[in-house]
């Protein structure tokens, strides 16, 4: 710690670039479900931590640091978003997958199989290609609030701050349309043997 | 005790996830559940599908495969030369 060249080489963040860029580039990806969104917000992370190197003490794991400034700034710019698209909210992904998939009365009109021990798909590559084109197949915001739920744990109240939600009920229903959607989508393409 | 129709069970079957139902809710979507087996289905490939997000989320988010594409990774470090 006391070696100044060390100290030098710890907080040179082309090294940081090189080193986590593509562990930071996923995460915001993950979250933004934007390649060019989620390249600034990279950029943006190395120079705070570059600002803030000194804070930095090296009790965590660099990688764990920067993730952590990071997803700060993930989540600032959702929030920001949330608020530009707060005013069409609902219009964009009003609910087309529920029509599909019951009548007028409420009653399911596809069938939904059993799925035969789905844990052992878990070992099939298969699986999750389906599962990550499934994800990435959801309508942009459904798909991003359905990640930061799962993903992220995130509660309830913090979603609908970060982004920009106007309430509750429309959070909760908005997360049952991606549920619907995702095993619709697994569905439509047989990923898991039925009982 | 009112009957749910199925949209209606998949509505609750999908906010169990997220919050705890209230007794009466627990109680229609249980009987619900009972009779019918498409929503019967459904919940289980729900709460499969949530335990496998949650608890294997490296496999889900693109990590292994992402990659910051050269041209940004040029952008950034030109960036990073002037701090």
């Amino acid at each position: 710690m006391s070696d100044p060249a060390h100290a030098a080489g710890r907080h040179d963040p082309a090294r940081w670039l090189d080193l986590h860029g593509d562990a930071l580039y996923a995460y915001a990806l993950a979250r933004t479900r934007n390649s060019a969104t989620a390249e600034d917000l990279v950029q943006d992370t190395l120079v705070v931590a570059f600002a803030g190197r000194e804070a930095f003490k090296g009790e965590a794991a660099e990688r764990t640091w920067l993730i952590g400034i990071l997803k700060h700034k993930v989540i600032d710019c959702l929030r920001r978003q949330g608020r530009e698209v707060a005013l069409v909210e609902e219009a964009d992904e009003s609910g087309d997958i529920e029509t599909t998939l019951f009548d007028e009365r409420g009653h399911w009109q596809v069938d939904v199989r059993e799925w035969s021990q789905p844990e052992r798909m878990l070992e099939r590559e298969e699986f999750w290609d389906a599962l990550r084109d499934c994800l990435a197949a959801l309508p942009e915001r459904l798909g991003r609030l359905f990640m930061l739920r799962e993903l992220d744990g995130m509660e309830t109240d913090e979603l609908l701050q970060v982004l920009g939600i106007s309430s509750a009920n429309n959070l909760w229903v908005m997360l049952s349309r991606a549920r619907l959607r995702l095993s619709a989508c697994l569905e439509a393409r047989s990923i898991v043997p039925g009982a | 005790m009112t009957m749910l129709t199925c949209k209606e069970a998949t509505r609750l079957v999908s906010e169990a996830q997220d919050r705890r139902l209230g007794i009466v809710e627990r109680i229609t979507l249980g009987y619900h559940l009972l009779i019918c087996h498409w929503c019967r289905h459904y919940a289980r490939q729900v709460r499969f599908l949530s335990g496998v997000l949650r608890s294997k989320l490296s496999r889900v988010a693109p990590t292994t495969d992402t990659h910051l594409d050269d041209k940004a990774r040029t952008r950034i470090k030109e960036r990073l030369k002037e701090l």
